[in-house]
């Protein structure tokens, strides 16, 4: 358990330490983004000692750590707002955005897998089988342009984009807002997840346990619910936190198709311009958000399975 | 008196192969019989026809009726009334048969809940619990709280063998199929096992079908062996007569390769 | 990874051999087809992709199959150029992506064990960070985003997950015994790894590179749709989808004839990998 917790404060630094070197890779200095064409080498230095780049990168990548533990993310080298405020106000758009895609999509994706594997030998189990190897051949933001195109274009349910200008002030608009944006997600995920669900449900329809309680007279709904359902989520779950980051990453382009305020078009804006303090920042609070959900997995995975619960005892 | 199990032409192939053929023989209340042969023999597949229980590509053909009912082609839900009551089984691997996410007591609990159910006794919470530790200590296992309490892969393989048959008890099975029950343990413990289930079987007057590919090891629990080769019966008759006098050559093998390992065996100590 | 195999515990040997080769026949005719309009265009396309060819915007006609964009130019030839593209795009992706990850994935199995936790572990945060962000800096930061930006992009970070594959199926192999027969009758580590490693972590591999050339295709289609790709007439089919997505209510046959074919590609590549998967892999084709 600590030392999970050791893991991920770990993780969490190598994570920013690849952030920071990568940013720095970046041809060109920061500074430049401060500037108009044709300065002179003074407000150069003026801009880099604003920046921070003059300084040796060591020293720079104690800065930005120090920065990070008083929780300050930086001020954006465009519009000079608090990078950490920016992204609490995307992330109101974000973050539900990614949970309810993710919510819709295990609603989809768990008894869909569970029926296609228990029901591998009906033409439906197959079924949904085939068409969930689809799911994985599509981009998330064509998904998104086709649901615009039936329930925005042809039958006008949804709006095609946009979030309220008041934010969640009007609810049932923002709601409205999201809709084709966390079903677009949502369908794309689940196909994904779905396959995950049938795989693990097939290691437990082949499992000994499983005949050994039928065979002592369990029906196979008594026998399955029994033993099946958590021995086949043990293997789901800990590759939730990968699916929740794709979900994400997902947002980031859907945000897109649908022009959303949210951090994905943050982060594209910040590329687009070059605003280091913003992309750095959005990818931080990306990669904790990712982090945590993976701790989280890795703690419920624990939860439901002794065997986890000993290795890690005996490790520690 | 009619047998408890009657096997009857029994045939089953996948695809356009047959893995058992025209395989006939009977078994009665409380007796005791081995079916022996190599693996891929088709002894198992016979086991799980007896159960209703084959995988869905092995389409079966004859007749097996356990208990007066007939099991090939039953729906399940009338061949779920049968199972645990009339047969209960002990397979093979028992790390993998044991749920590895539950607790030794609930498992046990389960048959034996769904058994008192079927008496028509309400099973309290109490008297389960009460019970799994009667059967726990039936088999002979130490400190049956301790092992309740435990996970699968808390305890050895000897004793998760003991809770596999514990639980096939808690059903009180006229049969009990015991698919290669030893096979996966040493040879110690093999033998406390075959002891615990020669004496239960007894004690508890069921009757006993024993899936091996090991001569010696039948010999100490049955009476009657059925020799299978590549899903064809090749003898049959008392353990003592096909031991001593094997008519079939495939037989004669098993005989004779048995007795060198024990010479082998006996040269070493 | 067994947790999550794909293959039914026991099936029909009958109704799985058919299976096989009519998913491979499927893949086969879906990359040929694209295979061939690829090579097609490197000498004739039916109009001058950067020219104009019609009026803007003009609906599905017998000239112009799938129409014109917005500034006239017929789309299926737009639609062509970017199987061309998308192949480019996958193969070189996969490429720089196996010699990379397979090159680490064995020192790391091979290596010490520290040096091989340390891999491993550094390889599990990586992978962390979604392809796609990964290839978004990238290309951001090479200015005038160009193709080919984004195939080193989507290579380099492909082989973090080539790596940690690899490096599992290729400790796997190094249990057996016959490994430990072979080192001690005087064989090399390279002779082992050609020996044995490589061609036994092989099929797997390819699999997954299929796999990883169908994640690099749609990675790149959501870069240029994202518009960091490069600009028509050499653009992929997800700028073509961005820039009729803009469209969408007049000429919605833009916004959709890339995206079918992006998918037949894709999909097409996976069968093809399962199709001789099933062949090449003896242990699938027997169900017990």
């Amino acid at each position: 358990m600590l030392r999970r917790l050791a893991i991920l404060v770990l993780s969490l630094f190598i994570a920013s330490l690849v952030l920071f070197v990568l940013l720095r890779l970046l041809p060109g200095d920061p500074a430049n983004a401060l500037l108009s064409v044709g300065a002179d080498p003074q407000q150069i230095e003026a801009a880099r000692e604003q920046v921070g780049s003059n300084l040796p990168l060591s020293e720079q990548f104690l800065r930005f750590l120090g920065n990070l533990l008083r929780f300050d993310l930086g001020t954006s080298f465009i519009s000079g707002a608090p990078v950490g405020a920016e992204i609490a106000a995307r992330l109101a758009v974000t973050l539900p955005l990614t949970f309810l895609a993710f919510a819709l999509a295990l609603i989809i994706a768990v008894p869909l897998g569970i029926v296609s594997a228990v029901k591998a030998d009906r033409w439906y189990g197959a079924l949904i089988s085939t068409v969930s190897q689809f799911g994985i051949a599509i981009p998330v933001f064509w998904v998104g342009i086709l649901l615009v195109l039936v329930f925005a274009i042809n039958i006008r349910l949804f709006p095609s984009g946009g979030f309220p200008s008041r934010g969640w002030h009007a609810p049932l608009e923002a709601l409205r807002a999201l809709a084709l944006p966390v079903l677009t997600i949502a369908i794309v995920m689940s196909a994904s997840l779905l396959r995950y669900v049938r795989a693990s449900t097939l290691d437990v329809l082949g499992s000994d346990y499983l005949r050994t309680a039928r065979a002592l007279g369990a029906g196979f709904t008594e026998a399955f619910v029994r033993h099946g359902i958590r021995n086949g989520a043990v293997p789901v779950i800990s590759i939730l936190g990968i699916e929740l980051a794709s979900a994400f990453l997902g947002a980031v382009v859907v945000e897109r198709v649908f022009t959303l305020p949210g951090l994905g078009s943050m982060l594209l804006l910040g590329i687009q311009q070059r605003d280091y303090p913003n992309v750095q920042g959005v990818l931080f609070v990306s990669t904790l958000l990712v982090l945590l959900v993976g701790f989280a997995a890795d703690l419920t995975q624990r939860l439901i399975d002794p065997r986890l619960r000993d290795k890690a005892r005996v490790a520690s | 008196m009619t047998a408890l199990l009657t096997v009857d032409g029994l045939t089953l192939r996948t695809g356009d192969q047959a893995l058992v053929s025209d395989l006939s023989f009977s078994l009665g209340a409380g007796e005791r019989m081995g079916l022996i042969g190599e693996s891929g023999s088709g002894k198992s597949l016979t086991a799980m026809a007896v159960t209703g229980l084959l995988p869905k590509s092995i389409r079966p053909g004859g007749s097996v009726v356990l208990d007066g009912q007939q099991v090939i082609d039953t729906s399940d839900r009338a061949l779920n009334r049968l199972r645990g009551s009339s047969v209960a089984v002990v397979f093979q691997e028992p790390l993998t048969a044991l749920d590895p996410l539950m607790k030794i007591g609930r498992q046990v609990a389960g048959p034996l809940a769904r058994r008192l159910a079927r008496e028509g006794k309400s099973p309290a919470g109490r008297d389960v619990e009460r019970e799994v530790l009667q059967f726990l200590d039936h088999v002979a296992l130490p400190q049956p709280e301790r092992i309740a309490n435990s996970y699968p892969h808390e305890i050895s393989g000897g004793q998760r063998q003991r809770v596999a048959i514990a639980m096939a008890l808690a059903c009180r099975p006229k049969l009990l199929i015991a698919d290669e029950p030893t096979t996966a343990l040493d040879v110690t413990t093999q033998a406390e096992i075959l002891k615990l289930l020669d004496s239960l079987v007894r004690e508890l007057d069921m009757a006993l079908l024993f899936i091996s590919h090991d001569l010696p090891v039948v010999a100490t629990v049955v009476d009657r062996v059925l020799v299978l080769r590549n899903g064809r019966a090749v003898e049959e008759g008392p353990v003592k007569t096909v031991f001593n006098q094997p008519r079939h050559d495939y037989t004669k093998t098993l005989v004779t390769a048995a007795r060198t390992f024990d010479n082998a065996l006996e040269g070493t100590a | 990874m067994s947790a999550l195999d794909e293959t039914p515990p026991v099936a029909p040997a009958a109704t799985r051999k058919s299976r096989w080769s009519l998913t491979l026949t499927i893949g086969l005719i879906l990359v040929g087809i694209h295979v061939a309009v690829a090579l097609l265009t490197l000498f004739w396309t039916p109009y001058d992709p950067s020219a104009t060819a019609g009026g803007r915007l003009e609906p599905p006609s017998l000239s112009h199959w799938v129409g014109t964009d917005r500034l006239g130019r017929d789309f299926f030839t737009l639609i062509m150029i970017g199987s061309r593209i998308a192949l480019v795009v996958g193969i070189g992706a996969v490429a720089i992506g196996a010699a990379i990850g397979v090159t680490i994935g064995l020192l790391s199995a091979f290596a010490t064990r520290f040096l091989d936790d340390a891999l491993a572990a550094t390889l599990d945060i990586l992978i962390a960070f979604p392809v796609l962000l990964l290839a978004m800096l990238v290309v951001a930061a090479s200015d005038g985003a160009s193709l080919w930006s984004a195939i080193l992009a989507l290579g380099i970070a492909m082989s973090a997950i080539v790596a940690r594959l690899t490096r599992i199926l290729a400790k796997r192999v190094l249990q057996n015994d016959y490994i430990i027969a072979s080192r001690t009758s005087g064989t090399s580590w390279p002779g082992v790894v050609v020996r044995h490693v490589l061609p036994n972590i092989w099929p797997t591999l390819t699999v997954n590179f299929a796999l990883q050339f169908g994640i690099a295709v749609i990675a790149e289609a959501s870069l240029s749709y994202l518009g960091l790709g490069a600009p028509p007439p050499n653009a992929s089919w997800g700028r073509l989808l961005q820039e009729a997505q803009g469209t969408v209510y007049t000429a919605p046959i833009g916004a959709i004839a890339p995206g079918i074919a992006l998918v037949t590609l894709v999909i097409g590549v996976n069968m093809l990998a399962d199709g001789l998967r099933d062949i090449g892999d003896p242990t699938r084709r027997v169900s017990r």
